[in-house]
């Protein structure tokens, strides 16, 4: 019986000692060793300001600046418009977007429609806890990183709600917007309606308003760098003021900020002109969406220069090859700067060849000019031309001021009415071409679409060529995805 | 003087014996006659005995006190017979085939299968051995009720996706558990593994079975036992197959030179052709197909040793495979080595067994719909253009780097120029210790621990010369260099109790058991290969105006599991057998308050045929009632190892490091459990000579993982959450008969077929599309959702689709989405037979799914008129082109409402398919010829993979996994091999 005992007692040890050997903290309480836990994270002034440069980072999305889901704001609006016509270099894949003929199904739609809303996520954790790390002696750090996330929240709205809104109005309280969020939580319960466009300006404007007063007492410089501006300064929340005030028709507001942003960024002189497209000089850059080397750039869709691919081609309105004809022609900077003819698998072609690379490369790698003091002048001068009593002569100094920068013997015109708002929404088109503004800037008007120049011949473009003013398509159906999980949600008219 | 002392008493006893002996003689055959050589005779009690000669025949002297011989062979069943008064003993012994269908081994214990009341199946391994398959998983299609198996890809080396008894997660992993010697080895990572030292494959597929493994049985268990020594003579095998493989027969035809360049004059002549340029490239017809498929070439050798003695047995083995595939430059090599010791020391036991694999694949894009991948271009390629110049020989390309004048890449170019290769060292070994306590027989305590450890490297190399090399940043090519490693170890530690007493049998244990896994991976992309190195030294140093900058990746996880759980089986007068299982695991992967969890099963079986009242029942040899019922978890949780913890990721803007919100969390993350109820039934008839198996059962998944979606304006898709029920349902029937039994002559037939019905019972948000499926209540699970296509509109072209309502409209909307059936076949089985006369056998497998919807993308990248700047459907002829025609195809144009519409049932097919998944003709040389040749067996054969198909599918093969054939194909191999096989 002893032996047994001894048995007894080694086999016990045998099994202890196997047992503790794999204790429950080895096994059972593992933590993420590449990833931040968010329980406890942002814990200081610094994480927060990591969180914000998280949310600048979905600025890169494809569906936002970047290529490969649509670039929603960057490109899709002069894809969608009559500045770009689709060619037979294209792989069809933004088709449904630039035939409109979208539905609530469509995966890209989906995707501008989330993309914003992630940027917001992360700007609301900022904006969540940037007070609990703001001390007496950070105060004006703390406002740096208030103000950006502020500026961000606005202004991801607000592109939402250039999509997804019927209509711009500023004062209408039954027109719908898109759901305004400012607070961070995820979860199956959050199921926001949309609220009415005079609430959503409001609370935009707020948040410009707070973002504005922040950002005139920071720190430090926030864009040091001559060769880019990656971040939103006080300029940059002016700039978006100006913007949001043109589409509301809140036009001595739009005159005021377009002026503040102005003073603050003068316009580019015609040398540095094209560096602002290849980071070689900030110029009259006010706030660009940063691509990093392999973070790739927004023109792909467009041109996509690693394999010269020309998927969608100026419209003939717009430019030529020769350079003599269209609205942007060889004396004009702008025509060397955004174009080049280059030899296609059909012979040579003009190219959209703005993004196609930093310095002297041309892999996709470029920055997106989100703002710059050109859109400026034209807001000013739009808001100058529209305000009651009108400021025309102010108006067209404006434009004339603009194109004297631009273009080589520009000769000073002086024109007025209907002519002064065509004539600036004709620069619009020279200035903002391939910078996100021409849909917007019909529905904003509320023009129809006409595709000229070269739309319906199958060689070119064998595309839809027209959209009335009084199509659904001029907003975006509310994503399936998203009216599944959201009862609240309506869907706009017409899906 | 001592030595001599020794011999002398040897002698003298010796001596003493050989006073009164006499020699006896006989012959040892099997069950079918058959002489068996080298079997073992040996006089009970004694150590006096000797072997069979090549004929089967013996000669032994025997003392006259012998009474029994006890008769044993590698293979076999050991017996014993009376010697007798005569001379001429003979025996028959059986094969030991039988007695290993007659055992279940579940990886923790080894049960009598009449004694087991869980629903498993035993795969022959003789078969899945015999399949050159890179990745063993394949071989077992159609071989066990209630499995599915679908071989997603043709590449040499490719896992299938296997299922047992259905999808039982939504978002979570539906990947049985593999156990391979006791301990868990990596789903769906063979390509290291070398099937041929398989010994048995035992399929878990209910509680009883599956509970013993908790929170990691939930999705079944697949126990794999390698090949041990037995006691008895060294044996030596030689096993050789050599054959090739082609392409399978493709049924989705693109058109010809003559039927594009006609298309495209009549949709508007996109790229202007003139007439005698049209002229000229009419006649072209490349073949892409040809130009980047091939005959690939197989062969795989294997050595094996195996013996020992009483105490210490070994196994041992080496092989090698290389298999090409039938992509060009694509294939599998392999090299394994495997050691199984066991041995055996007083109350002791304790072995090793050890595999060592290295692999490496060459691969090429698969599965996606990127132009880039070669496998589309055989289908997207103009078939006017060549891959190389006819004029200088080099790769053709037209108007950019290594593309065509659409624009696509050179496809030729991105398979032969471009380099895509993954390395793996695979180690996968496990030892044990047992040591039987002498104080109390039955009483054991074992400890058993082991790891799976892999070592992956891959190499992608993009030439600066092709498309995709042109795309790296600087233009100049990429070199993408990956490595990885992952360390998993099990550690199972018990005591065990086995007894009889008198009428009642008890068998049980209990086990304390770590599973920890570990992994770790980094990785960097570098630019600028322009010096014509493909590796490394081609890599140049990056600078802002090179752009050449380098991109560095690595991430990492780890997991465990602590179990405590015990397992007792008892059984009373051979009749009524009971099974407990109970089990309590911890996992990292859950919200803190939640990791542990109880599991347990409870099943009873019912021998009737040893009830009185079928004493009688004329020719019933076998009749059994089985009943289980338990619980088991998912391991596989949908949000990965930290899924319950809200998480930031890492993320750079600017060139400064940030964080951006990435895994909402969820605390509250707990088990997904299984209930599942299983009632089976197996009988045997007429000698066993017909025998089968019915099974009925539930699988209810509780608490589903689940990534919930929310609104998008939260900022992220999906939180990870435990809503919802889903039901599988089945019956599975196996039958095996003996058709015919002679002594000369054996035709078996076999089958199994698996009906599972699987359904969503509950879940937070019904009807969730993603894609083209739906997840809805009350239908399976990949679910196709589309609008019912109606044809064309003859007046005007435009595409037509019915309303809920059932009428015709030409508006695509949303609302008129419907649900169709779904691709995981509820109907699947297989049928094989087996003929054998003298030597030669011949055998089949027919296997079938059936009742399976996919929807073919491949398709819609070549109806979808958008695209006809590259090659199209040859059904795009048949367009609408003027009021009055009737055709199943919409004009191409979009203005008047008829842009195209992919998510239409159009597009929507039937994946059922039959298929011939094996042959096999062979020739077993008779021990006669073989004596004088000192071999101890041999076998020739032939044998060939899917040689035949039957589908409507539109594609090259319609075995693949998922509701959706994607794109670019790589079809299961069309294969055909000769083999010999020799023991010594």
């Amino acid at each position: 019986m002893k032996k047994s005992f001894k048995h007894i007692f080694l086999a016990t040890t045998v099994v202890s000692a196997l047992t503790v050997g794999c204790s429950k903290s080895d096994l059972i309480d593992l933590y993420p060793q590449f990833s931040l836990s968010a329980v406890n994270s942002p814990a200081n002034m610094d994480q927060v300001e990591e969180v914000l440069t998280g949310a600048y980072q979905g600025f890169r999305s494809g569906s936002y600046y970047g290529d490969g889901s649509g670039s929603g704001f960057s490109l899709m609006p002069d894809m969608m418009s009559d500045n770009l016509l689709e060619t037979n270099e294209s792989l069809a894949n933004y088709k449904t977007l630039t035939d409109w003929v979208y539905a609530d199904d469509d995966a890209l739609v989906s995707g501008i429609w989330s993309a914003p809303y992630a940027i917001i996520a992360n700007a609301n954790i900022v904006l969540r806890d940037v007070d609990k790390f703001t001390t007496t002696e950070n105060q004006t750090r703390a406002n740096r990183l208030k103000g950006q996330a502020l500026a961000i929240r606005a202004h991801a709205h607000f592109d939402l709600f250039r999509y997804f809104a019927t209509s711009y109005d500023r004062s209408s309280t039954s027109e719908l917007a898109v759901p305004y969020v400012t607070e961070f939580n995820i979860s199956p319960i959050v199921k926001p309606a949309r609220i009415s466009n005079k609430d959503f300006y409001d609370k935009v404007i707020a948040d410009l308003n707070g973002a504005v007063a922040l950002l005139g007492n920071v720190d430090q410089t926030i864009n040091p760098l001559a060769t880019k501006r990656p971040m939103i300064d006080l300029a940059g929340a002016k700039a978006m003021q100006a913007r949001v005030y043109l589409y509301a028709g809140m036009w001595a507001e739009a005159i005021q900020a377009a002026t503040d942003a102005i003073a603050l960024r003068p316009l580019a002189a015609q040398a540095n002109f094209a560096g602002m497209y290849n980071e070689t000089d900030a110029g009259e850059i006010i706030w660009n969406a940063q691509f990093d080397a392999s973070q790739g750039g927004p023109g792909g869709g467009v041109y996509f220069s690693q394999n010269n691919r020309s998927a969608y081609a100026p419209a003939a309105e717009i430019a030529t090859m020769d350079g003599t004809s269209g609205l942007l022609q060889d004396n004009d900077i702008r025509y060397d700067a955004y174009f080049r003819t280059i030899a296609g698998p059909n012979g040579p072609r003009l190219v959209v060849s703005k993004y196609r690379g930093k310095a002297a490369l041309t892999d996709g790698n470029a920055n997106f000019p989100v703002f710059r003091t050109g859109e400026m002048y034209l807001i000013r001068a739009e808001a100058r031309a529209r305000i009651t009593p009108s400021q025309e002569t102010q108006a067209m100094a404006d434009l004339n001021a603009l194109r004297q920068a631009r273009i080589t013997g520009y000769v000073d015109e002086n024109l007025t009415g209907a002519a002064l708002l065509t004539a600036i929404a004709n620069e619009r088109r020279r200035e903002l071409f391939a910078e996100g503004h021409r849909f917007f800037d019909l529905k904003r008007t509320t023009k129809s679409i006409v595709r000229a120049g070269g739309c319906g011949d199958p060689s070119i473009s064998p595309a839809v060529c027209t959209l009335p003013s009084t199509a659904r398509e001029w907003a975006f159906p509310i994503p399936f995805d998203e009216r599944s999980v959201n009862g609240n949600i309506q869907q706009n008219p017409g899906y | 003087m001592r030595k001599f002392l020794l011999v002398l008493t040897a002698f003298l006893f010796y001596a003493g014996t050989l006073l009164a002996q006499k020699t006896i003689t006989g012959t040892v055959t099997d069950d079918k006659g058959t002489p068996v050589p080298n079997a073992s005779v040996v006089v009970r009690g004694t150590s006096t005995g000797t072997t069979t000669k090549t004929d089967g025949t013996y000669t032994l002297t025997v003392p006259a006190s012998a009474t029994t011989l006890l008769i044993s062979s590698v293979g076999y069943e050991p017996t014993s017979v009376e010697i007798g008064s005569g001379t001429v003993v003979n025996a028959s012994i059986k094969a030991a085939a039988s007695e290993l269908e007659n055992v279940v081994i579940t990886g923790y214990t080894t049960t009598q299968r009449k004694k087991f009341a869980g629903a498993t199946v035993s795969v022959g391994a003789a078969e899945v051995r015999r399949q050159p398959f890179g990745s063993f998983d394949q071989a077992l299609q159609g071989a066990a009720s209630g499995v599915s198996v679908v071989a997603n890809s043709g590449q040499p080396g490719a896992n299938a996706i296997v299922r047992v008894r259905g999808n039982g997660s939504i978002s979570g992993g539906n990947v049985p558990l593999y156990i391979m010697d006791g301990i868990e080895i990596t789903a769906a990572d063979f390509a290291s593994l070398n099937q041929g030292d398989f010994e048995r494959l035992e399929v878990l597929k209910d509680a009883v079975g599956t509970a013993m493994y908790g929170s990691r049985g939930a999705n079944g268990v697949i126990v794999i036992t390698t090949r041990r020594g037995r006691a008895g003579q060294l044996n030596l095998n030689y096993d050789m197959q050599m054959g090739f493989s082609k392409l399978p027969e493709d049924r989705l035809i693109v058109m010809n030179s003559r039927q594009k360049i006609d298309y495209e004059l009549q949709r508007g002549n996109p790229y202007g052709w003139t007439p005698a340029e049209a002229d000229s490239l009419r006649n072209v017809n490349f073949n892409w197909r040809d130009a980047l498929f091939q005959t690939g070439m197989t062969q795989q050798h294997q050595i094996s040793a195996s013996g020992g003695s009483a105490t210490s047995k070994f196994y041992a083995s080496l092989s090698y495979l290389n298999q090409e595939g039938i992509v060009q430059t694509t294939g599998l090599k392999r090299y394994t080595a495997r050691v199984n010791v066991d041995n055996n020391i007083k109350n002791w036991r304790f072995g090793v067994s050890l595999q060592v694999g290295y692999s490496k694949i060459v691969g090429t894009r698969e599965g996606d719909v990127y132009i880039g991948s070669p496998l589309n271009a055989i289908r997207w390629s103009n078939p006017y253009e060549r891959a190389i110049n006819p004029n200088t020989g080099d790769w053709q390309t037209l108007g950019g780097t290594g593309v065509l004048t659409s624009g696509q890449p050179n496809a030729a170019m991105e398979l032969f120029v471009n380099q895509r290769e993954a390395l793996q060292f695979k180690g996968v070994g496990s030892a044990y210790l047992e040591f039987h306590f002498p104080f109390l027989k039955g009483l054991y305590a074992r400890t058993n621990w082991g790891g799976d450890f892999a070592q992956n490297e891959g190499s992608i190399y993009y030439d600066r010369t092709t498309y995709t090399g042109a795309q790296a940043p600087g233009g100049n090519g990429s070199l993408n260099r990956t490595g990885g490693r992952q360390f998993r170890y099990t550690g199972t530690t018990s005591l065990n109790y086995k007894q009889t007493f008198g009428e009642h049998e008890i068998d049980g244990g209990v086990f304390v058991e770590a599973v920890k896994t570990d992994a770790r991976n980094l990785g960097f992309t570098g630019y600028g290969l322009t010096n014509g190195f493909t590796n490394e030294a081609g890599i140049t140093a990056g600078n802002a105006t090179n752009g050449y900058i380098p991109q560095v990746a690595g991430g990492g996880t780890q997991n465990g599991l602590l179990s405590y759980f015990t397992i007792w089986n008892y059984g009373f007068k051979g009749k009524y057998y009971v099974t407990l299982v109970g089990r309590r695991d911890g996992s990292s992967r859950l919200g803190v308050a939640n990791r542990f969890q109880n599991f347990g099963s409870v099943g009873a079986t019912w021998v009737l045929s040893e009830e009185n009242f079928l004493a009688n029942a004329g020719k019933l040899d076998d009749l059994r009632l089985r009943v289980t019922y338990g619980t088991t978890g998912n391991y596989n949780s949908a949000a990965g190892d930290y899924g319950h913890l809200p998480q930031f990721t890492r993320t750079s803007y600017n060139g400064v490091s940030g964080w951006a919100i990435q895994n909402p969390g969820n605390a509250n993350y707990k088990w997904e459990v299984n209930k599942t109820i299983n009632i089976g039934v197996d009988f045997a008839f007429f000698n066993r000579r017909f025998s089968g198996t019915v099974e009925a059962y539930e699988r209810k998944t509780n608490n589903l993982y689940y990534l919930q979606p929310v609104s998008g304006t939260t900022g992220r898709p999906n939180v990870p959450g435990n809503d919802g029920t889903l039901s599988n349902k089945g019956i599975e029937l196996t039958l095996r008969g003996d058709l015919v039994r002679t002594r000369d002559f054996r035709w078996t037939v076999e089958g199994n077929l698996t009906y599972n019905r699987n359904r969503v019972i509950a879940i937070p948000d019904d009807s969730i599309i993603n894609g083209t499926t739906i997840l809805a209540i009350g239908k399976p699970l990949n679910t196709l959702y589309l609008v019912p296509y109606a044809g064309v509109n003859a007046a005007n072209g435009n595409a037509l689709y019915y309303t809920q309502a059932g009428n015709l409209t030409q508006t695509y909307s949303t609302a008129d989405l419907r649900a169709f059936g779904t691709s995981d076949a509820p109907w699947f089985g297989g049928i094989s037979t087996t003929v054998a006369y003298m030597g030669i056998d011949l055998s089949a497998q027919v296997n079938f799914f059936l009742e399976r919807d996919v929807y073919n993308n491949d398709r819609m990248n070549v109806i979808n008129p958008s695209y006809f700047y590259d090659n199209m459907d040859v059904e795009l002829l048949t367009e609408w082109r003027k009021p009055g025609d009737i055709t199943n195809v919409p004009r191409p144009t979009t203005a008047g409402g008829n842009a195209f519409q992919a998510n239409t049932t159009r597009l929507l097919e039937d994946g059922s398919f039959w298929r011939l998944r094996n042959v096999t003709l062979g020739y077993t040389f008779p021990t006669s010829i073989l004596s004088k040749l000192k071999i101890r067996t041999a076998r020739i054969f032939v044998q060939g993979q899917n040689w035949w198909t039957h589908t409507k599918f539109k594609s090259f093969d319609p075995e693949m996994s998922g509701a959706v054939l994607t794109g670019a194909q790589y079809p299961a191999l069309v294969q055909t091999t000769v083999g010999l096989s020799i023991g010594f």
